[in-house]
């Protein structure tokens, strides 16, 4: 082959018009040959391709529909992956959602919830248990909660209303720590008889009462509107570290 | 293949237009489809067949002027013709033996594509040397130049390679300048 590519182009170019040409030459001659030679299809064939007919172009007519229900099915669906994509932003993981649901509930329902956490030993303990840190996000401000705890100690129950909140920890030696704080109003029995230790001790400035019986110390104060008592089968010295630690 | 929503025309044009297509070709479309079948129904498996396909390619041939429209028609149902063919497996010896005949020692491999350079080479006598090819040959030609088929495609209707149909595409147009030189070698020779 000796053709360049110019050639080759304008002898496809030559071609294509000249069968063009041809087809044109040839195409008269079918139709001559056709009408010279007549044919009559079938009333039912012609039905047959009616039907073709009619279902081709409603098939364009659906389609024009179609695409206008599909645009607005995908702003919709749009929108809606939006809004997830900023909850999910807003919401980093299913843990902090449910603290913030339940806040906002607690929130809006003060005098009427009690929240009350049962930790089940399972996988999804309480992450807030040890010393040193408040309850994050999940109680309101200013809610009393213990500074320090007993290494070991996990939090086994937690329950709160609009006044009251208690803390139940518990360790692998059947060590518990129990801490309860009693809104204005409230009151509280104390099992005094047959102790086997009573005495005063201060706690954050506060004069208290400390009381052991049976192998459980209970440290017991106010603060004139509070009303707190910290018990343990811990030491007593625990026990004191545990409710100098309270604080809000 | 472009596909007929592939336009502007709507929904009721298309119909109005595939309404008259039928109604005015249906008589070619029968009388080609006889060529190929004697039975009735492959008649009309052959007619229903190549309509569909039409309908495929409807934004091509809306803007076909009627007499290539004709051909492009004739066309559409030859290769349907020749799938149903190859469909039911029917041995080459049919109207179709000679399309698959190995034609190529009738050209003169050495043939020299450089005439086309010529300025003496009109369309006119090229359109006259296509119309004399074998109708294999128009076929190859006017499937690429007239339906714009691509090379895959048409190897899909003739149930070859799309290489070979690269291979009969050239030899096509070599046999129209072989024609065409020998056209005026008569032409000097009777001068």
């Amino acid at each position: 082959m000796k053709t360049n590519k110019s050639d080759e182009k304008r002898s496809d170019n030559l071609f294509e018009e000249a069968t063009k040409e041809a087809a044109y030459i040839k195409g008269r001659h079918f139709l001559q040959e056709a009408k010279a030679d007549p044919y009559i299809p079938s009333t039912e064939f012609n039905h047959q391709i009616k039907a073709i007919i009619e279902a081709e172009t409603q098939t364009s007519k659906t389609h024009n529909r179609s695409n206008k229900l599909s645009l607005n099915f995908s702003k919709a669906t749009a929108w809606i992956l939006l809004a997830l994509v900023i909850l999910l932003l807003a919401i980093p993981n299913v843990a902090v959602a449910r603290d913030w649901v339940t806040k906002l509930v607690i929130e809006s329902n003060p005098k009427y919830v009690t929240y009350y956490l049962q930790n089940q030993n399972t996988d999804n303990e309480i992450s807030w248990k040890n010393q040193g840190s408040s309850p994050p996000g999940l109680l309101p401000e200013g809610t009393y909660y213990p500074s320090y705890v007993p290494k070991g100690m996990e939090l086994m129950q937690l329950v709160f209303n609009v006044s009251d909140v208690s803390y139940y920890y518990q360790d692998v030696s059947d060590n518990f720590v129990s801490i309860d704080v009693m809104g204005s109003g409230s009151s509280m029995n104390v099992d005094n008889e047959n102790l086997e230790e009573q005495n005063s001790e201060t706690v954050n400035g506060m004069q208290s009462t400390y009381m052991s019986k049976l192998g459980v110390g209970s440290v017991v104060w106010s603060d004139g509107e509070q009303i707190f008592m910290v018990s343990t089968t811990l030491s007593k010295e625990e026990c004191l570290r545990i409710a100098n630690g309270l604080t809000n | 293949m472009s596909s007929s929503r592939d336009h502007d025309f709507s929904p009721e044009s298309d119909r109005l237009f595939l309404e008259m297509l039928y109604d005015n070709y249906n008589g070619l479309m029968f009388n080609q489809a006889r060529r190929y079948f004697q039975n009735q129904a492959d008649i009309e498996d052959v007619v229903q067949q190549s309509f569909v396909k039409l309908i495929k390619y409807l934004p091509t041939i809306r803007k076909l002027n009627r007499n290539i429209l004709a051909a492009y028609i004739v066309n559409v149902i030859r290769s349907c013709s020749m799938d149903i063919y190859r469909k039911r497996k029917i041995e080459k010896e049919t109207n179709f033996s000679d399309f698959f005949e190995d034609f190529e020692e009738t050209v003169v491999d050495d043939f020299d594509l450089d005439c086309l350079t010529e300025k003496s080479l009109c369309v006119e006598q090229l359109t006259n040397a296509i119309l004399q090819l074998p109708e294999q040959d128009q076929f190859v030609l006017e499937a690429k130049y007239l339906q714009c088929w691509s090379d895959s495609e048409i190897a899909e209707v003739l149930g070859i390679k799309a290489n070979t149909v690269r291979t009969r595409l050239f030899r096509a147009k070599k046999k129209a300048l072989l024609i065409l030189s020998r056209g005026k070698n008569e032409d000097q020779q009777v001068r």
